[in-house]
């Protein structure tokens, strides 16, 4: 084969080219320390480094939601904690107090002390960490108990303050429930009273009926005795698209919350209710005894100096502290459930940061030791390049 | 036989060693000429005298100056170059993708899609809060502006593209007028072997870089003509002729190539090689391909964002907003944004599935990312991105492999025809120390005759 001038330089430069590029492929991974700069340097873990990502994104998000639910949980223990020393105190003095050596005197002085309970109880039931009453379940504007009974009530009608509609809306009606709730009206299709059709939910708006309701009639029956009326002035007054009215109906007691869980998402797939129901805790609906009625009465039989009445709390006191209790322990239980999950996505996340590791990582040994090599090439490449011109019948030629 | 007649026989074995010297010269002043072929001075005896029945060769000439090159690889060069043409510029064209959607390092879409997710689920531990509604609002209007200058960073390398298909077109007819000349040239002089080399070296040249841009065919007719074709057999040189290439662009942006024979209907599907095919693939199918992802991308988060933020309640308790608004379906990327209502006011985020203020519709909208939303329900939206991120390394590696390969196929053939038709300097520089000996001879042997002549003329004094 001839060999030529310019196939020597050729080969020279592409060789150095060629030693160039992969010197500097090997600097840029040592200095980045990663092995996939680019998506085509490997484009299988280029896509797995996509993904691991999200997930360890995923995962400390998830680490988030668990710190907030601890704080909320361990506020919550703490508050049963107190309510239950409260309700011992009061035992004690029920104990005390319907005895035959108590007198009057005695126990109208007691009285004063279980006020100052209720008003300690209701403190600790209408609790807030942040922003949000801990008891109040999903409702978050007034506070949940009341130191005095409430009769059953439909508050007055809400329009909410965006809507397209100007008319008048009136609640109505008496109601039977025995759980608070929120009713909601929602405009499917806007338009005067006779055009207008509407969606209704009685769990303040997470399940609908389903189905476009005409409004033509002007009132709405929301099952369970509460009734909305409405009065579009003559048909003057229309309805916009997504306009929404409401209106709580509290069952009577002391409970104004409702019992909606309100829960976090602690891992994929997996959310946790973090609270614990007020009503569940506080009131009779869980099948115990209404911790606030139960103080009353007590209260009322120390007033009127009733020692049967008074020794008639005392179960109810025990059973109040039993609820308590019970409730304390679900915390607990929470709690555990939280430490589970965290430790598991603590292990996960190990995984993770190994496998992306694996994925994206370089080994510096080896790239080091690649480098030594190539530089040695580039070297020999250099000098190589600088002979070329050694090499012809021209240097003998004198 | 006569004194004079070797006098002309030095006299012609003088020219024609400078002759050979000439060529010598010319090689090696064209020692690093791109496309020169090497020449040979062909030389051969002329004359004959018989003295006493002995033929004697007397005289010298050079028949021809001979051109030494290897017409297959020759025209292998001219085939790979179309190959090489392409893969170069895609491998380019592809880079500057990969470099938009890039995904690995962190601050991409993916990253900023993970951001918008932990910010709604941050929302949903604290409902009412307004640092976790704005921390929600500039972490979606992050995003979207990543969606947007995806879009507007693909638009800008389809606007390139243009820029260089106009570029690439003007150099094709650039060279397809220096081919028909040279054509017209070469014609003329067919009886001048040595310009007709050098005119030859040229359009070999010209039509090398041509095939870099095009892919073509071509066939040399008996007139020496160059007649050069695109795939599907429009004429682009034909003889001393040019058949000039035209582009417009349609409605799309997009470059249409209209040849002489096809005025209306554009052939864009015939350039598949050279630098202007991997433009056009680039343009056609590369470029609209990852808008396409993109698009996909930004109207199923939209579109499944959306439908849960309409069923859920925002502070105010209203009801049945979108988050995202796409003014432009067609350009979803270019055009979704967060719905100017939400931006002006965060308490419209509708982070409640109930009017009473929780957080779990946010709670829903942070698990869209586990969706199953793309590509016929079974991908997520993150393992869509990393599905592309993939793809688009996968091409720009396979482009790389593609490019090596073929720039070793040049070289090899670089280096093949280098070695019929390089010229080497120790080959030229003994060549003229043999053409200078011969001449030096060559000068004796005419004062050898000379002064034989003298002597001659002595005798008659």
């Amino acid at each position: 084969m001839r060999v030529t001038q310019n196939m020597q330089f050729y080969s020279a430069i592409n060789n150095l080219y060629g030693s160039q590029v992969q010197y500097n492929d090997l600097m840029e991974k040592l200095a980045s320390m990663k092995r996939v700069n680019r998506a085509s340097d490997d484009p299988i873990a280029a896509t797995k480094i996509v993904d691991i990502r999200q997930s360890m994104a995923a995962i400390e998000q998830y680490g988030r939601n668990m710190d907030n639910c601890n704080a909320w949980i361990s506020t919550t223990e703490t508050k049963l904690s107190s309510a239950h020393d409260l309700l011992v105190t009061a035992q004690e003095i029920a104990v005390g107090q319907a005895t035959a050596t108590a007198t009057a005197e005695t126990r109208r002085i007691a009285s004063h002390t279980i006020q100052s309970i209720i008003d300690e109880m209701s403190g600790l039931a209408n609790a807030k960490l942040g922003d949000r009453y801990l008891f109040s379940g999903s409702r978050n504007d007034v506070a949940p108990f009341s130191k005095t009974v409430m009769a059953s009530t439909i508050e007055p009608a809400q329009a909410v303050a965006e809507n397209t509609f100007q008319g008048t809306v009136l609640s109505s009606g008496v109601f039977a429930g025995t759980l608070n709730r929120t009713c909601v009206l929602k405009i499917t299709n806007g338009g005067a009273l006779a055009a207008a059709t509407y969606q209704y939910s009685t769990d303040g708006g997470k399940t609908w009926n389903g189905s476009d309701l005409s409004l033509a009639a002007g009132s709405v029956n929301f099952g369970e005795g509460v009734e909305l009326t409405f009065n579009d002035l003559g048909g003057t007054k229309a309805f916009g698209i997504n306009d929404v009215f409401y209106v709580n109906a509290i069952a009577g007691g002391y409970y104004s919350g409702n019992s909606e869980d309100v829960s976090v998402t602690i891992d994929r797939g997996t959310s946790i209710a973090y609270n614990i129901s007020g009503a569940e805790a506080f009131t009779a609906s869980g099948g115990g005894v209404d911790i606030f009625k139960t103080l009353n009465d007590l209260k009322e039989a120390l007033v009127v100096n009733d020692s049967p009445g008074v020794s008639g709390q005392m179960e109810n006191l025990t059973k109040a502290r039993t609820q308590i209790t019970l409730n304390q322990s679900l915390c607990g239980t929470k709690a555990n459930h939280i430490d589970m999950v965290k430790n598991n996505s603590a292990e996960f996340n190990i995984k993770l940061t190994s496998l992306l590791s694996d994925a994206q990582d370089a080994d510096l040994a080896e790239l080091a030791t690649r480098l030594a090599m190539k530089e040695t090439a580039l070297q020999a490449s250099y000098a190589m390049a600088a002979k070329i011109s050694n090499t012809t019948i021209l240097n003998f030629l004198k | 036989m006569s004194l004079s007649s070797l006098l002309f026989a030095s006299r012609d074995a003088l020219t024609t060693q400078q002759m050979a010297i000439n060529v010598t010269g010319a090689n090696i002043a064209n020692v690093d000429t791109p496309g020169y072929t090497r020449q040979r001075a062909e030389i051969k005896s002329t004359g004959m005298i018989d003295v006493a029945a002995n033929s004697v060769q007397l005289g010298i000439a050079v028949s021809r100056i001979e051109r030494l090159y290897d017409r297959y690889i020759e025209a292998q060069t001219v085939d790979q170059r179309q190959n090489s043409g392409y893969s170069d510029e895609m491998l380019r064209g592809l880079q500057n993708i990969e470099v938009l959607l890039d995904n690995t390092s962190g601050g991409g879409l993916s990253d900023k899609l993970n951001k918008f997710w932990a910010a709604w689920e941050n929302l949903s531990n604290n409902p009412a809060g307004q640092v976790e509604r704005s921390d929600l609002l500039a972490s979606a209007q992050n995003m979207t502006t990543t969606i947007n200058s995806y879009q507007s960073g693909l638009h800008t390398i389809n606007t390139d593209m243009n820029r260089n298909i106009t570029d690439v077109i003007s150099r094709i007819n650039d060279k397809a007028v220096e081919i028909s000349q040279l054509n017209a040239k070469i014609i003329d002089a067919a009886g001048d072997t040595g310009n007709n080399n050098a005119l030859r070296d040229k359009r070999l040249e010209a039509l090398k870089e041509l095939a870099g841009l095009v892919n073509l065919n071509w066939i040399e007719d008996a007139s020496g003509a160059l007649s050069i074709y695109l795939s599907n057999g429009d004429p682009l040189v034909q003889g001393a002729t040019t058949r000039a290439l035209r582009i417009e662009l349609d409605a799309s942006i997009h470059s249409n190539i209209y040849s002489a024979s096809s005025a209306t209907e554009p052939i864009n599907g015939a350039v598949t090689k050279g630098t202007l095919g991997a433009y056009i693939a680039l343009q056609n199918d590369m470029i609209p391909q990852y808008l396409d992802y993109i698009n996909h991308c930004a109207i199923a988060l939209a579109q499944g964002v959306n439908e849960l933020h309409r069923n859920g309640f925002d502070l105010n308790q209203n009801t049945g907003m979108d988050f995202f608004t796409i003014a432009d379906m067609n350009n979803a990327a270019g055009s979704i944004a967060v719905s100017s209502a939400i931006a002006s006011n965060t308490n419209r985020i509708a982070c409640s599935s109930t009017i009473s203020g929780d957080g779990d519709n946010a709670t829903k909208i942070a698990s869209i990312q586990y969706e199953l939303l793309m590509n016929s329900q079974t991908s997520t939206l993150n393992g869509y991105l990393a599905t592309v991120v993939g793809q688009i390394g996968r091409q720009v590696a396979n482009a790389r492999t593609d490019s090596d390969r073929q720039t070793a196929v040049m070289n090899q053939l670089n280096n093949q025809r280098e070695s019929v038709s390089g010229v080497s300097i120790d080959e030229e520089m003994i060549n003229l120390i043999k053409y200078q000996m011969a001449y030096t001879a060559a000068g004796k042997l005419c004062v050898t005759v000379n002064e034989m002549l003298d002597t001659l003329m002595e005798l008659l004094q």
